[in-house]
């Protein structure tokens, strides 16, 4: 309704300009037009007597298939001395051969078939994926098999991967933003299982029997999903599964509820002193778990905020207004026990703290006023009318229904969503800013030079008490490097 | 000792793999083929060209507007132009973005003329006191993020922009109910955009040039080896531009380079997804066939002399070690293109690939290897590329064994594996990039505009299917040489 009102003076003002234009070329705008009813297909879902819940789309218009296995469980749930074997196992499940098939000859025939076979074990689940021509599926769909019930993990492959992790460790000290976001995680999540950080020592420790440790402790077929789609029948997937996924059996145990965060966050300024032309400024605390009763207040929250783009809050103030940095973001971004409160950006040193303030000062104007109607409605709109492009195609319509059950939403979830979208009100915007915020609590750390580290000192005394204390110095070698208690 | 390690490789996959499949190339080609029936073209009455194609169940399309402008076409002094514009067009129209266009005209009237008369000079005291109070009072008329924001309420996602070597792209994928706002939004922005802002968005530019290129090792090894590898070509300058450049640009520079380039006969549009072939091209004669067509821009017709010993440069930084090469090579359509894209993939463009292979896992002494070409498409280009060693061996070390690699390869030429090999992987990487609705449309409105037909990718893929062992071979020969390269080489400080 407000935005009609909005949209009407538009074309009031349009029309106005058009009679004093010097050229009959100005068009008015078009009136908005409500977003067509659209009901996205449903995948065919069925479940194998091994547990295996299988979620199938057909889609003819290209000669190609994409299947993806979600496995439960991930390395939040791996115990603190086994640091890095779990993502090392998912990595080598298709990298260390499959089966009677070297490494070496698995790659060459998939590249042969120009197929691909993808794996690898996050946070919170693992995955298997493949794509290939449907004419070759027979074939492919049999190695994505021996990838995941017959993995080698071969020792000389092993020590290729083993040298890409030390590379990649080496690398974190490169750049401002790689620093920043490795050593924020560590400041909130401390040593906890959210926060651990691979290093090299733990890479020595990685062998190929500790690999197959980590694959009989993991994978099971049981609450495990697969999707499939492309231009490949029900019947053919079914014969498919038939003939070895069906009968995958597994003693794993491998807990798949996340563990609780135990230990205090560090509160105040951490300043890394490094070498780059631009501060990287990382702050927030603390945040909520995945399933809470404000879930879609946060959400219009965040697009208010700072995560709607060039359109959101902070970007407006930080970029648009102010142009200190090329991009700005914020966001309460929920965990599956305690997630993160974020603000980051990236500006050149000298105006490091005045980032940091302006960023501040944003947050602090949600926590002071409801947002306007006005504001509401566009961001209301926004997620509403682009909620169709959750289902653009089969494999968004796949991939949105597996992680939804992976991450335990309820079955009514998308049907329940634009309802509650709608009544989102601006009070309850400010609700969850003053109560989801919490400048007592905040984290910063800030990757820069001297003059960045100037720069903060210099505002300091506008910034919240809290972060008004001294700021404490830290070096990042593989890992931030500071005392504490 | 690779030549053997390679042979005992084939015959031992012989035993398990069957021969690529010419048959699923052909598959490949004829989904190609099929989709390209289905494209609809047409040409507005001012030389806009327009390629339509249907898809998809969703209500939702994907829009791209392409202008032939880009960093080629930049005047000296004045790089990241064509960049700065294509910022620019985000903020708005004398209808988005003001609550008094009248009023903030005549402001952004005065500023400029304060710019261009202390552009030689420092502003007086009096310039500096009136530039504040303009400035104050223009913020107070600017509705921010007004363009964004009439987008993304009617619900669009991934609204965005890019600038290249040689074209400016606009895109956005949105609810099919908004087409019609779509036309009118992007019609607008070429005929009537108002350069607000412009001082605040050109430090954010500066901002970005830091991210991109000052603080980021690769992006400031990549902007050192293009200036190193062309001497005389405009593809040696960055596409954001240099730091002083974009410190001199000014609205009024933006507003002359957009009347030269935004002319319909420099633009092309396509729309993919849930698109009425027939009904949206009136919608779209309506809207766009309002933009002038201006006359036709000759591109600067620079010659790169031919490069005649190897060049290098090193950075020493705070970072990993890396090299990157670049090799000289002539574009599509010339007819060694198609064997140089063929030579590109074999080499490495897989992890089966020669050069993965051995540096990678037989030799171990490289953790990463990458394969490209740019940084343009319109004029000769370059190979790129892209080694990282494995510690504790050193940049020197791998580019000795790469060398060894490449001459070996050009010996010996491909073996008829790899050959087919890569022609599959081209095909299916063809198919594969036509899935979705946006990279069709940047696809489609890319060959148009670069090529002055749509149909390029087709043509070029067809060139590749014929490529044979000789041509590769050849072309490995004739461009692979060390006098014909430059290396950049990123040393670790200290080390």
């Amino acid at each position: 309704m407000e935005m009609k009102r909005s949209c009407a003076a538009l074309l009031v003002v349009a029309l106005l300009n058009t009679a004093c234009a010097p050229t009959t070329r100005l068009l008015p705008m078009p009136e908005e037009k409500k977003v067509a009813d659209f009901q996205p297909r449903e995948p065919e879902v069925w479940g194998l007597p091994n547990g295996l819940q299988v979620l199938y789309m057909e889609d003819k218009e290209l000669p190609t298939v994409r299947a993806t296995l979600y496995l439960r469980g991930g390395t939040i749930q791996e115990p603190a001395e086994r640091e890095g074997l779990l993502a090392a196992m998912g990595g080598m499940l298709r990298q260390g051969g499959a089966g009677e098939l070297s490494p070496d000859v698995l790659d060459l025939e998939l590249e042969k078939l120009s197929a691909a076979i993808g794996s690898g074990v996050s946070g919170e689940f693992g995955t298997v994926s493949l794509t290939s021509l449907s004419a070759d599926l027979p074939r492919v769909f049999e190695l994505f098999e021996k990838v995941i019930l017959e993995p080698r993990f071969d020792e000389r492959r092993l020590v290729i991967l083993k040298g890409q992790l030390r590379h990649a460790i080496q690398q974190r000290k490169d750049e401002g933003p790689s620093i920043a976001n490795t050593g924020f995680s560590q400041l909130l999540f401390r040593e906890g299982a959210y926060g651990r950080v691979l290093e090299s020592h733990e890479v020595d420790r990685i062998s190929s029997s500790e690999l197959r440790r980590s694959y009989r402790e993991y994978m099971r077929p049981e609450g495990a999903l697969l999707t499939i789609t492309g231009d490949v029948s029900r019947d053919k997937v079914m014969e498919l599964l038939n003939r070895r996924l069906a009968n995958w059996r597994s003693s794993s145990r491998y807990p798949t509820t996340p563990p609780p965060v135990t230990r205090d966050q560090v509160r105040g300024i951490v300043f890394v002193k490094a070498p780059f032309a631009q501060a990287t400024i990382v702050a927030g605390h603390l945040g909520v778990a995945r399933h809470t009763q404000d879930q879609y207040a946060i959400q219009i929250f965040n697009e208010v905020f700072g995560a709607g783009g060039m359109a959101s809050r902070l970007f407006g103030r930080v970029r648009t207004d102010l142009g200190l940095a090329y991009d700005a973001s914020g966001a309460i971004m929920p965990g599956p026990v305690r997630g993160k409160n974020v603000i980051t950006v990236q500006t050149k040193s000298a105006t490091a703290g005045t980032a940091l303030s302006e960023a501040i000062k944003v947050l602090e104007g949600m926590k002071q006023e409801a947002v306007p109607e006005d504001e509401l409605n566009e961001k209301r709109s926004a997620t509403l009318n682009s909620f169709v492009f959750a289902n653009e195609s089969t494999d968004a319509t796949l991939q949105r229904r597996a992680l939804f059950k992976i991450y335990g939403y309820p079955e009514e979830y998308d049907k329940t969503f634009m309802k509650h979208v709608a009544s989102v009100k601006g009070e309850d915007v400010k609700r969850v800013a003053k109560e989801r915020w919490n400048f007592d609590e905040f984290a910063v750390l800030v990757v820069g030079n001297e003059a960045a580290l100037e720069s903060l000192r210099s505002v300091r005394a506008s910034l919240p008490q809290s972060l008004q204390g001294p700021i404490r110095l830290a070096s990042f070698n593989e890992k931030l490097e500071l005392k504490l208690k | 000792m690779f030549k053997n390690a390679l042979t005992w490789l084939f015959v031992s996959a012989a035993v398990f793999v069957a021969p690529p499949s010419n048959a699923d190339v052909k598959e490949a080609r004829t989904a190609l083929s099929r989709l390209a029936e289905n494209v609809k073209e047409a040409t507005l009455s001012n030389g806009i060209k327009v390629t339509l194609y249907r898809r998809g169940t969703a209500p939702v399309f994907a829009g791209v507007v392409a202008v032939r402008v880009g960093g080629t076409d930049e005047p000296k002094g004045k790089s990241g132009i064509a960049h700065m514009l294509e910022h620019m067009a985000f903020k708005g129209t004398p209808t988005l973005g003001t609550s008094d266009y009248e009023a903030e005209k005549r402001l952004l009237a005065e500023q400029e003329e304060i710019v261009a008369a202390s552009q030689d000079r420092a502003p007086t005291d009096e310039e500096k006191r009136r530039l504040t109070e303009i400035q104050k009072e223009l913020e107070k008329l600017w509705e921010r993020e007004h363009l964004t924001r009439e987008y993304e309420t009617r619900g669009a996602v991934g609204l965005n922009a890019t600038t290249d070597k040689e074209m400016t792209k606009y895109f956005v994928s949105l609810p099919r109910s908004a087409f019609e706002f779509w036309c009118w939004l992007e019609s607008e922005r070429i005929l009537n955009p108002v350069f607000r802002q412009f001082y605040q968005e050109r430090d954010v530019v500066l901002e970005e040039r830091r991210m991109r290129y000052e603080d980021d090792p690769q992006g400031k090894l990549y902007e050192n080896l293009l200036s190193k590898a062309y001497t005389e070509h405009p593809y040696r300058h960055p596409v954001i531009g240099y730091q002083r450049d974009i410190e001199g640009l000014t609205a009024r520079m933006i507003d002359e380079f957009h009347r030269r380039y935004y002319v319909g006969g420099n633009i092309a549009l396509s729309v993919v997804g849930d698109v009425d072939t027939n009904a949206d091209l009136e919608v779209l004669e309506r809207y766009f066939g309002r933009i002038p067509a201006g006359s036709s821009i000759a591109r600067p017709e620079v010659v790169e002399p031919k490069q005649s010993e190897e060049r290098t440069l090193t950075l020493q930084l705070d970072s990993s070690p890396q090299i990157m090469l670049a090799y000289h090579k002539p574009a599509f359509p010339h007819p060694d293109d198609a064997p140089i894209s063929v030579l590109e993939e074999i080499l490495g463009g897989s992890s089966v690939a020669p050069l993965q292979d051995t540096l990678i896992k037989k030799k171990r002494v490289a953790v990463g290897v990458e394969v490209d070409e740019g940084p343009g498409m319109a004029f000769p280009n370059l190979v790129f590329f892209g080694l990282v060693p494995r510690a504790p061996h050193t940049n020197q070390e791998l580019l000795t064994a790469f060398d060894n690699e490449i001459e070996r390869f050009k010996r010996e030429g491909p073996t008829v594996e790899q050959l087919e090999m890569a022609k599959r992987a081209l095909a299916v990487q063809s198919m594969k990039e036509m899935r979705g609705n946006l990279p069709l449309a940047l696809n489609l409105a890319t060959s148009q505009m670069i090529f002055g037909d749509w149909r390029a990718f087709l043509t070029w893929l067809d060139q590749v299917l014929q490529v044979e062992s000789e041509q590769v071979k050849k072309a490995a020969n004739t461009y692979l040489k060390r006098e014909n390269r430059t290396v950049g080489y990123l040393e670790q400080k200290g080390k």
